[in-house]
């Protein structure tokens, strides 16, 4: 038996840890797809579009404005298939769109948004791994001894 | 408890995930490296001030949110506020809380976690400011 003093996360800390976990997920995900902009509907005139590279060989991102200045952050391939200086309608979840002047267009696959999406999904998961690991441990402590009647021995002997 | 185990397994497993499938965004990888750096020497510090390293983790998430929000509307954002670099952020904070909530404070005193908070700090600026830059 150890005199350490023993705490496991409680289980309102775990349940607050995978909360923030899962809020975190939904952030990420949610910038990810708009920038996508295919769960978006639009139905803007757009002013220019621009490729720029920040973080990575190549272009990374590609920003549009669109009028009154206002600038969306797309990915870079999305940015690539927006007309400029056209009237540009598109469906919410649609990958097709209509330009004045210009015609149709079609957005591309957003390969790098499912591979955020996937990607910032399985660094969740493991996060929610080693939340539930750490709470488990408890279980392996109490079983080899390190808590005393069933209670971390830091705590108080009436708590 | 020795919590170096699974911390290294979780962050290690981590940055697998983002050098195979987010490689052309390496600047992920380094905001995960810093966030998870940052908030493992959040809870070493918190190890001598209180017990409940459990209450200190979920804290310490909170903190590094907040410096990640912080920080990239003062410093970092520097084209445009990205949420996701502030995602990848608090996501390295969550994998550490989640890897030593149910460490003791002693665990925690280690200086191995001490060079281990401070090399992931470092590891995501280097990440950041020199191999990004020279990719570029």
């Amino acid at each position: 038996m150890t005199t350490e003093p023993t705490r496991h996360p409680s289980r309102a800390v775990v349940a607050a840890l995978l909360f923030l976990t899962a809020g975190t997920l939904v952030l990420g995900v949610g910038t990810a797809l708009s920038r996508s902009l295919i769960p978006q509907s639009i139905h803007h005139h757009v002013n220019s579009t621009e490729l720029r590279n920040r973080n990575s060989s190549g272009a990374d991102f590609g920003l549009i404005r669109i009028r009154g200045d206002e600038v969306w952050f797309v990915e870079s391939a999305t940015a690539s298939a927006i007309p400029e200086g056209a009237q540009v309608t598109k469906a919410a979840w649609s990958l097709n769109g209509r330009a004045e002047p210009g015609g149709s267009f079609q957005l591309p696959v957003p390969t790098r948004t499912v591979r955020t999406v996937v990607g910032l999904t399985a660094v969740a998961g493991i996060a929610i791994w080693a939340i539930v690991m750490s709470y488990r441990s408890r279980d392996r402590r109490a079983v080899s001894g390190d808590e005393v009647g069933g209670r971390a021995v830091d705590e108080p002997a009436g708590g | 408890m020795n919590p170096s185990r699974p911390l290294i397994i979780a962050v290690g497993a981590a940055c697998g995930v983002y050098l195979t499938l987010l490689a052309f965004r390496l600047d992920y990888l380094s905001h995960f490296l810093a966030g998870a750096g940052v908030a493992l020497l959040v809870l070493v510090a918190c190890s001598f001030l209180t017990t409940r390293l459990d209450l200190a983790a979920v804290g310490a998430v909170v903190s590094v949110g907040a410096l990640g929000w912080l920080s990239e509307g003062l410093w970092f954002g520097d084209v445009f506020f990205d949420w996701i670099d502030i995602v990848n952020t608090v996501l390295g904070a969550l994998v550490v809380a989640g890897a030593v909530a149910g460490a003791t404070p002693t665990d925690m005193r280690r200086p191995a976690m001490v060079r281990l908070g401070a090399g992931l700090v470092v590891a995501g600026f280097v990440m950041r400011f020199v191999l990004v830059e020279m990719l570029r």
